[in-house]
């Protein structure tokens, strides 16, 4: 949308490149900077405060599902904006929403039963269940059902979100 | 390189420039972490019932090792298995949807 208000979208589009390719450019700065964003995070929390994340392989992968998920939620609840304020204003709602539900603010296991399997369908509660288990000494073995649950959101929610930005990006 | 990544790679070029923007993605949420990891870490005590029963010997060694903090907390999963009525106890049918946890202590 910034793009498009700066006139530096309808000059892509006049390249010989796919709003496809445009999309997923964009996609891919989201998906690179929040992976930098939550390594800075884990080095700095067990550099400064003794954090111990686990097996730093299945750390890595469950963070870079876990940015693939978020990146997908954004790019699906921005295709419904219709202009930069809603676009921020939706992002919001769905990020504190899900934030919510996925037991970001108090932890689930004190939540009802009903809650409990709510959160699951958040990407917040199986990215907090992958770092549970990894501080409790697993491996990437014990990540693996978060990691398939988290790539498939961001798979699903991307590829749909995708779709609706490429309306978006062609009106 | 593909048209994507010169896409991106422009993008994360404009974005490294704009040092507000900067500050919200890498800055802040490492501030708020640490911050809330110093006013919070650490403090987290979980309490523990322990029923004595018949008081003994070795329940009285058990305790003073709890009070005294000389003991080590493992956590075993322990998974239930239904059994079938009709067929042999000795042929399990399938892991009921339930796990249990079970919590044991030993005195070092």
């Amino acid at each position: 949308m910034a793009e498009r208000r700066a006139g530096t979208l309808a000059r892509m589009l006049t390249a010989p490149i796919s709003p496809r390719t445009v999309l997923l450019g964009k996609v891919l700065v989201s998906v690179v900077m929040g992976t930098v964003s939550m390594a800075i995070i884990v080095i700095v929390t067990t550099l400064l405060m003794g954090a111990r994340w686990g097996d730093p392989f299945a750390v890595g992968g469950l963070i870079l599902a876990t940015v693939l998920a978020a990146s997908g939620i954004a790019l699906l609840a921005v295709g419904f904006a219709k202009n930069e304020d809603q676009a921020g204003t939706v992002t919001s709602i769905v990020a504190m929403t899900l934030a919510v539900l996925g037991g970001s603010f108090f932890p689930m296991s004190q939540a009802p039963e009903f809650m409990a399997r709510l959160s699951l369908l958040t990407p917040h509660a199986w990215f907090l269940r992958g770092v549970n288990d990894l501080a409790a000494g697993g491996g990437v073995a014990v990540v693996l059902p978060s990691l398939a649950v988290l790539t498939a959101i961001g798979l699903l929610t991307g590829g749909m979100g995708l779709l609706r930005a490429r309306k978006v990006v062609l009106a | 390189m593909s048209a994507v990544m010169v896409i991106a790679r422009v993008n994360i070029v404009r974005l490294l420039r704009y040092r507000s923007g900067l500050f919200f993605i890498f800055l802040l949420p490492v501030i708020l972490i640490l911050v809330l990891g110093t006013i919070h870490g650490g403090r987290v005590a979980p309490r523990l019932g322990f029923v004595t029963g018949d008081g003994g010997a070795l329940t009285h060694e058990l305790l003073d090792s709890l009070r005294t903090g000389d003991v080590r907390l493992e956590t075993r999963e322990k998974r239930a298995w239904r059994w079938s009525s009709a067929s042999s106890p000795a042929t399990p049918t399938r892991p009921a949807a339930w796990v249990s946890l079970r919590a044991c202590c030993w005195a070092r």
